[in-house]
């Protein structure tokens, strides 16, 4: 004779046994996930060579910012076009002086940083070396490992950083074509896929994925790579200070000098719209100091459609809340008593 | 979550994607309210994808943890007037009980009898067939809590007018 709990678990699997997910759901969800992916902090991001990458073509920089420009009488009597800084460029231009007077790179090999990262908040510690790249986390969350493994040459070397050029133009162009490679290399793993999953039509199932891309500017794609650089203290002095210039040349850059940071810290939020891509993505700067606070990816809110309920605005952030460097690799899980 | 990532975890979806659905169905007692959770959880979980050594087990705390806070978040609203009777708490076996679509009314009108915690606990001990440590550990409490909620909520149940006829043995099949 069945007992209770036998009845139970046969009631609740026959009243449930029509129960369907729409595979829909998980394909919306991983596609948008896929699209943040691509804009995420630059940890793998392929820089190998990418010093002796040539600024060809892109000298568009400073005048794309519709910046008006008065002439002004010389003493000579000829006439001369002052630039005129909106109230944004000069916040970012003064971000850039306190960033080229800033510390060089950290003293240790290795820099350890301590942070908060939302939705969760999960706490996590991620260790960088200076010299190899290697990256080690430790983090405490619900349903999360506390260890990551190591992951060999996550991240670009303090040398790697060192070699970036510092003049705008060929700045632009290094992240321009590091977003492009980052997206090729995507694409290239979604052929792999396609051509094992549908040996025939594989061409076919390509492009009704391409349609729903995002068609990204470059504007677009300079934004998301300077963002996502500042965040990372191997970056040296003169790069961050060449990236807020940057940042203030591109079209569409939004300041706000009296921001903080979600942990209450007073910050400056530079941020952009990507329509394409439909999200936001900001930068906190410590205003006195060259370091980055928080990194955030903002999503509006969404209307039911195509059959899936609609979603609330979210925000997807990494807090910084402490760095600091030494010289013997810190092997002791933090959040383990 | 890259491409690789993004397969990995539309692959763990379509396995386990309507199992999910049905502990959501289980735990909120309402469908609706299911597949938004259902979506919730997969949202998170998404966001950490990379960092999740057990997905299904995240999911499972992911969803009582979601069920939980929209109960409390509905207990500080003042109560909403019910428009018509949400279940029908007539005899099951009018209709053919083997249906799904006849018997779930009742069974989550029965079940939305039970407090959060007592439901999460029947429905992972006896819908996903978690062991007594397991359901402790996820949830957080003694493994003599599980033990005593569950025989109190099963308790509970054989009480509601509409499931004792389908507790009674002769009943099934």
């Amino acid at each position: 004779m069945p007992i209770d709990e036998d009845i139970l678990h046969d009631l609740m699997h026959r009243a449930t046994e029509d129960v369907h997910a729409s595979p829909d759901v998980a394909a919306t969800i991983a596609g948008d996930r896929r699209r943040r992916h691509l804009r995420t902090r630059a940890l793998g991001v392929t820089v190998t060579g990418i010093a002796a990458a040539t600024a060809v073509g892109v000298a568009a920089v400073a005048a794309g910012t519709g910046k008006p420009t008065t002439p002004t009488a010389q003493k000579d009597g000829t006439t001369k076009s002052t630039i005129i800084l909106t109230a944004s460029e000069r916040v970012l231009h003064r971000l850039s002086v306190t960033a080229a007077a800033g510390k060089s790179a950290p003293s240790g090999r290795y820099v350890v940083m301590s942070e908060l990262e939302y939705p969760g908040p999960d706490r996590r510690t991620t260790i960088i070396d200076s010299k190899t790249g290697d990256l080690w986390t430790f983090q405490s969350g619900k349903g999360i490992p506390s260890t990551f493994p190591e992951s060999v040459k996550g991240s670009p070397t303090a040398a790697q950083y060192a070699a970036y050029p510092t003049s705008l133009s060929a700045l632009r162009s290094v992240l321009i074509k590091q977003a492009t490679q980052e997206q090729a290399a995507a694409w290239r793993v979604q052929v792999k896929a396609a051509k094992f999953k549908d040996p025939k039509n594989w061409r076919q199932v390509l492009q009704e994925i391409k349609k729903d891309e995002p068609k990204e500017t470059t504007n677009d794609l300079v934004f998301s790579q300077a963002a996502y650089l500042l965040w990372n203290p191997l970056v040296t002095p003169s790069l961050r200070s060449a990236l807020f210039k940057l940042l203030a040349a591109t079209p569409g850059v939004v300041v706000n000098a009296h921001a903080r940071d979600d942990s209450g810290r007073p910050a400056v939020e530079i941020s952009r719209f990507d329509k394409q891509a439909d999200y936001t993505n900001a930068v906190y700067e410590r205003p006195d100091a060259s370091q980055v606070l928080e990194t955030a990816s903002i999503e509006p809110a969404r209307k039911p459609a195509h059959g899936l309920p609609g979603e609330k605005a979210v925000t997807y952030s990494d807090i910084y809340l402490k760095i600091r460097s030494t010289n013997k690799l810190p092997t002791k899980n933090p959040y383990k008593a | 979550m890259d491409k690789k990532q993004a397969r990995a975890f539309e692959g763990f979806v379509a396995q386990s994607g309507d199992t999910l659905l049905r502990i959501a169905t289980l735990l909120t007692c309402d469908p609706h309210l299911a597949e938004d959770v259902y979506q919730e959880t997969l949202q998170r979980l998404a966001a950490r994808w990379s960092r999740i050594d057990n997905p299904m087990a995240f999911c499972r705390r992911v969803l009582h943890n979601i069920v939980i806070d929209q109960n409390r978040a509905r207990n500080r609203r003042p109560a909403e007037t019910a428009m018509f009777d949400a279940f029908d708490s007539g005899d099951p076996r009018a209709g053919d009980p083997l249906r799904a679509v006849e018997l779930r009314p009742t069974l989550l009108g029965a079940l939305s009898t039970l407090t959060p915690q007592q439901r999460a606990i029947v429905v992972l001990r006896y819908f996903d067939d978690r062991s007594e440590a397991e359901v402790a550990e996820l949830l957080g409490v003694s493994a003599g809590t599980v033990k005593s909620t569950a025989s109190r909520a099963v308790a509970q149940l054989r009480t509601q007018p509409a499931l004792a006829a389908l507790f009674s043995p002769s009943d099934l099949h």
